[in-house]
């Protein structure tokens, strides 16, 4: 017995020291040790972050990365505690979820300086271009990736029950969009033509898409504020919101496992993915996993569809990032490492094998598959602001309540679709909250 | 046991100082990494303090609490935490305990049982959420497949185990009780392999039965463990956040929130730690009330355990 | 004693049959996930046995992450944290189940309330210290903070089983000469083996499960453990059932190697303590 608690022991004390000696940081003679954090770790991801990091450092033996990619879940926690605790950190991404808190919190370091000389920001996109700065001309990120919703649907259902979608533009309208949906649903065959997502921020399926669309980009408070109307007040408290909840019921009850009320992001691109679901709308960075797990040729993409009597649809501006933390040490070669990764033919590559929209106009030129297939719908909405109107982008901390928001509305939402709750009394509780939140941390003032 | 009174007076200095040097590791560490953080944290509770606008920080008071106890989803977790929490502690203990009897004696392949028993005790509590999420799933999870193969449910009306308001709760339940059963059943076998078998051949020689024996000598011998464990089981499921929110993440309709997956929301999706803080000291509140009430009407101290 | 009846008996299997199926059948089909092709895993209709083997996901496993490494790192860190854990207890344990002195309740509660402490609250401040001690992204960190809240449980828990053991036989070894340490260490930890063996392997699983102090308190991948891992699979969109179920199946392993052969291991300590008595 003695001899076994010796040997714990024992053991327990080498254990620690090996660990100790692999666990230590390594810290090289001459180079700048830049610590990297990322937000949206995956396998894939990182693989190809990294990759370009070590292409960087090769082409800059001055400077080393380390790269942080803890898992996705926790990410923004395990950022936040290094933010506040001030541990090294040089770069991070930034999520258009968190810049507003990161500003408000003076956790970035403005790079207006930086990039008064940067030439490659010549080719950003409109959206990006016209979201770049806040303000007062500050600049905190750069930009890596906008996240569009589209279409995904079942071209072989499609074929098999000779169904088709009206050419985008003036046809092609969310109550076309049911009519397909509601076509492909057969119960007692296991089909059903749409795949909801009642459990995780549900409110951007329909809710806020077909409420936006409806009331019409001109009874918007600005094309900054997308979340008011005109009069000041939530956009929550107009029919078009009305309109947007009974389109989200509708799409439940008629076209949609009744399974779906419960459903995260993961279980409605499985139902997909599965064959159970012919069509979801989700965000471009789908198209990789679909690309896994499903045959090529049964599957295909389509742009948003608009509203029936406004002829408008709303897309998001704005983007993910990367940005520094206020407190870096080293700015400078941070600095190189953003513009780097910021370059047209590096974010053309990085967003292809992330699956984001790039924020360069010249992108398809680095990458092809930019141009064709399944990013095609971007390419439409994009060049038609005829019909697609694009807001927002702009970080007030108001917005900061999106995620607080998204928790809260998606219980309403499952008690309305479970008949447990009243609409108008729902609306009248989310207007609130959203005008509350705005007269407390103020409007856009630009 | 009964001389532990009289002891009282008689530790000698070496006792005194055998005592200290046992004692001491376990404490110091436990108080500079358990106690010092969570005082520290305290604070927070009374402070208006987000982390989406750390500027804005302030005291103030009792507002934290005020607006707990007047938020209906707040007062909802209330109810829901404490069926969560005893149904489930009923149900795995007496299917552990009875486990645990079968198990008590040798038999070929128990050691693999064992193994095969504390399975889910193996991974961690959100994988256990992702996987019953999936098996649950009525559109392509595998349990409605099975009853759809027993012709026990009509494919065209899987069961929405997760997504019902009525069964979503019961499911969550299940998978807590399927999780826990190990505890007890692993627990109470190791408590039972320590009572004396003299205690049995000596009553069974007064002729008594099993029933006499199991409730004469096997429950009163592991009285304290079994105390101790459903104590401590008790409150380790009114923690268990992480399947609540890998599972249901609440839902549906916030039926399947508990005051401790709550605490979690208001970290995770409003960076509230203020009122996050708020909800925890209740929780320590309502725990260090049930641990002193449970104990008291166990007895555990007229055993001169304590 | 009398032979239990055939009836018994058969209950007794059929019923515990009955709970191994439904205790293995979430572990059943986890198994056969990780044999299966991704396209498989999600096609309709189910299958309950792979349609076509494959040990793709465990290569993708250890390719796409240092699968190994987080191995090797997850199997140090809860033995240290167990074993730790289990001495300190042991002694703690043995003083409050044997003495008595002012502040002994306050010493139990002290343990007890820390299982009452919900984590969250002291995050930042812990991070904070451990951050200003270099503490961050060194793997002892994990082990000492996981023993450290493996404490209170065992400390708790060894001392019932103490408790049971008549003080006789330690005080009647006293009297032939040897110290306490040696009483505790060859007569009484003997004789708790059993207790002892269940409280170590729940130290062990639930240092070898914790998935939030990796994550926190370590920065490189090669400090991570196999929760995280697994956790990483768990991506924006989608989960990666393959390789998660892949790496599922390997983080079992252990725990199962240890609660199938622990119950050896405790009889042969029981039968070697009943000798010495």
């Amino acid at each position: 017995m003695k001899k076994l608690l010796a040997l714990c022991l024992t053991l327990a004390l080498i254990a620690g020291m090996m660990g100790a000696m692999a666990g230590s940081a390594v810290a090289d003679g001459e180079k700048v040790h830049l610590v990297f954090a990322e937000r949206y770790g995956s396998t894939t991801r990182t693989a190809a972050l990294r990759a370009l990091l070590d292409e960087f450092e090769a082409e800059n033996p001055d400077i080393e990365i380390e790269l942080i990619s803890p898992p996705l879940e926790s990410s923004q926690q395990k950022i936040t505690q290094m933010l506040m605790a001030k541990n090294q950190l040089d770069l991070l991404e930034v999520t258009s979820w968190e810049r507003a808190q990161y500003i408000e919190n003076g956790w970035l370091y403005n790079l207006k300086d930086f990039f008064t000389d940067y030439a490659e920001q010549e080719t950003f996109t409109d959206s990006v271009k016209s979201s770049l700065a806040t303000t007062d001309g500050s600049i905190y990120c750069m930009p890596l990736g906008c996240y569009e919703r589209m279409i995904y649907y079942r071209v072989d259902w499609m074929k098999e029950l000779g169904l088709e979608f009206p050419e985008p533009g003036e046809e092609w309208t969310f109550d076309a969009l049911y009519d397909i949906a509601k076509a492909m649903t057969d119960p007692e065959k296991g089909r059903y033509g749409w795949a909801l997502r009642g459990g995780g921020n549900s409110y951007q399926q329909f809710v806020q898409q077909v409420a936006l669309a409806a009331l019409g980009f001109d009874n918007l408070l600005s094309e900054y504020e997308p979340l008011f109307t005109k009069e000041g007040t939530s956009i929550y408290r107009t029919e078009a919101a009305k309109k947007g909840i009974e389109f989200q019921l509708k799409f439940y009850k008629d076209c949609s496992p009744a399974d779906s009320v419960a459903w995260l992001f993961s279980d409605q691109v499985n139902a997909f993915s599965s064959g159970i679901c012919g069509m979801l709308m989700q965000d471009c960075d789908c198209i990789g996993s679909f690309v896994d797990s499903m045959e090529e040729g049964t599957w295909a993409t389509y742009p948003m569809p608009i509203d029936a009597v406004t002829k408008e649809a709303t897309i998001g501006r704005g983007f993910d990032g990367w940005g520094m933390p206020s407190y870096t040490e080293h700015p400078e070669e941070a600095w190189r490492v953003l513009a780097f990764l910021g370059s047209a033919e590096i974010n053309a590559r990085f967003c292809k094998e992330y699956g984001v929209i790039p924020v360069h106009t010249t992108a398809a030129e680095y990458e092809e598959s930019f141009s064709t297939g399944y990013y095609a719908p971007y390419i439409y909405m994009f060049s038609h602001p005829e019909y697609y109107k694009s807001s927002g982008g702009v970080d007030l901390p108001y917005t900061s309540y999106s995620s607080e928001f998204g928790k809260s509305s998606d219980v309403d939402l499952q008690n309305i679709l479970l008949g447990n709750a009243d609409i108008d009394e729902v609306l009248e509780k989310w207007a609130e909250g959203w005008e509350e939140q705005r007269e407390e941390y103020g409007g856009y003032e630009g | 046991m009964r001389s532990n009174k009289k002891n009282l007076a008689r530790n000698t200095k070496r006792d005194r100082l055998f005592i200290f040097f046992m004692l001491a590791p376990g404490i110091l560490l436990v108080a500079l990494f358990c106690y010092y953080p969570f005082l520290s944290g305290i604070p927070y509770a009374f402070k208006r303090y987000s982390l989406l606008n750390l500027s804005r920080t302030k005291w103030i008071g009792l507002k934290n609490f005020e607006t707990l106890f007047t938020e209906k989803e707040f007062l909802q977790t209330i109810p829901n935490t404490i069926k969560w929490v005893f149904i489930s502690l009923i149900l795995q203990f007496t299917i552990g305990f009875m486990l645990a009897l079968f198990l008590k004696n040798k038999f070929r392949g128990r050691g693999i049982y064992q193994g095969v028993i504390f399975f889910p005790w193996a991974v961690s509590g959100f994988l256990i959420g992702i996987l019953w999420r999936w098996i649950y799933n009525a559109a392509y999870g595998p349990l409605n497949a099975l009853l759809i193969a027993l012709g026990l449910v009509n494919p065209a009306n899987p069961i929405g185990f997760l997504s019902n308001l009525d069964t979503a709760f019961p499911s969550a339940i299940a998978t807590n009780v399927w999780y826990g059963i190990a505890f007890f059943t692993i627990t109470i076998q190791a408590a039972l392999q320590g009572v004396p078998t003299e205690l049995y051949e000596a009553s069974e020689v007064d002729g008594a039965g099993k029933v006499y024996q199991f409730f004469k000598i096997t429950v009163p011998y592991i009285r304290p463990v079994l105390i101790l464990s459903t104590l401590l089981r008790s409150i380790w499921i009114f923690n268990f956040a992480d399947l609540i929110y890998s599972l249901t993440r609440g839902g549906p309709g916030g039926t399947t929130e508990i005051m401790t997956s709550y605490m979690l929301n208001l970290i995770i999706f409003q960076s509230n730690i203020g009122k996050a803080s708020a909800v925890g000291l209740i929780i320590i509140v309502l725990l260090l009330i049930w641990s002193t009430v449970y104990l008291k009407l166990s007895r555990f101290e007229e055993e001169g355990d304590f | 004693m009398k032979k239990p009846s055939l009836i018994y008996r058969i209950i007794k299997v059929v019923i515990l049959a009955g709970f191994a199926v439904v205790i293995v059948f979430p572990f059943y089909w986890i198994i056969i996930t990780s044999l299966k092709e991704t396209k498989e895993i999600f096609s309709v209709p189910i299958s309950f046995f792979p349609r076509k083997f494959s040990l793709q996901n465990y290569r993708d496993l250890f390719q796409m992450l240092d699968f190994g490494r987080y191995i090797l790192n997850s199997i140090l860190v809860s033995i240290v944290a167990a074993s730790g854990a289990s001495v300190v207890s042991l002694c703690g344990g043995y003083v409050l189940a044997r003495f008595n002195f002012r502040g002994k309740q306050i010493v139990i509660y002290f343990y007890l309330i820390t299982q009452m402490l919900p984590s969250f609250i002291g995050l930042a401040p812990l991070y904070q210290m451990l951050s200003w001690a270099g503490m961050i992204d060194k793997l002892p960190s994990l082990m000492l903070l996981n023993a450290t809240w493996l404490i209170p449980y065992s400390t708790i828990t060894i001392r019932g089983y103490l408790m049971r053991v008549p003080r006789a036989l330690e005080e009647s070894a006293m009297i032939d000469g040897c110290n306490r340490i040696h009483a505790l260490v060859r007569i009484v930890f003997p004789l708790i083996l059993a207790g002892f063996s269940a409280t170590f392997r729940f130290c062990f699983v639930q240092a070898w499960n914790d998935l939030f102090s990796p994550i926190m308190y370590m920065n490189r991948q090669i400090n991570y453990t196999i929760p995280v891992a697994l956790n990483y699979m768990v991506q924006k969109n989608d989960i990666r059932w393959g390789e998660l179920s892949a790496g599922a199946v390997i983080a079992v392993v252990p725990t199962v190697i240890m609660f199938a052969f622990a119950q050896k291991y405790v009889a042969a300590g029981l039968i070697a303590g009943a000798v010495k008595e």
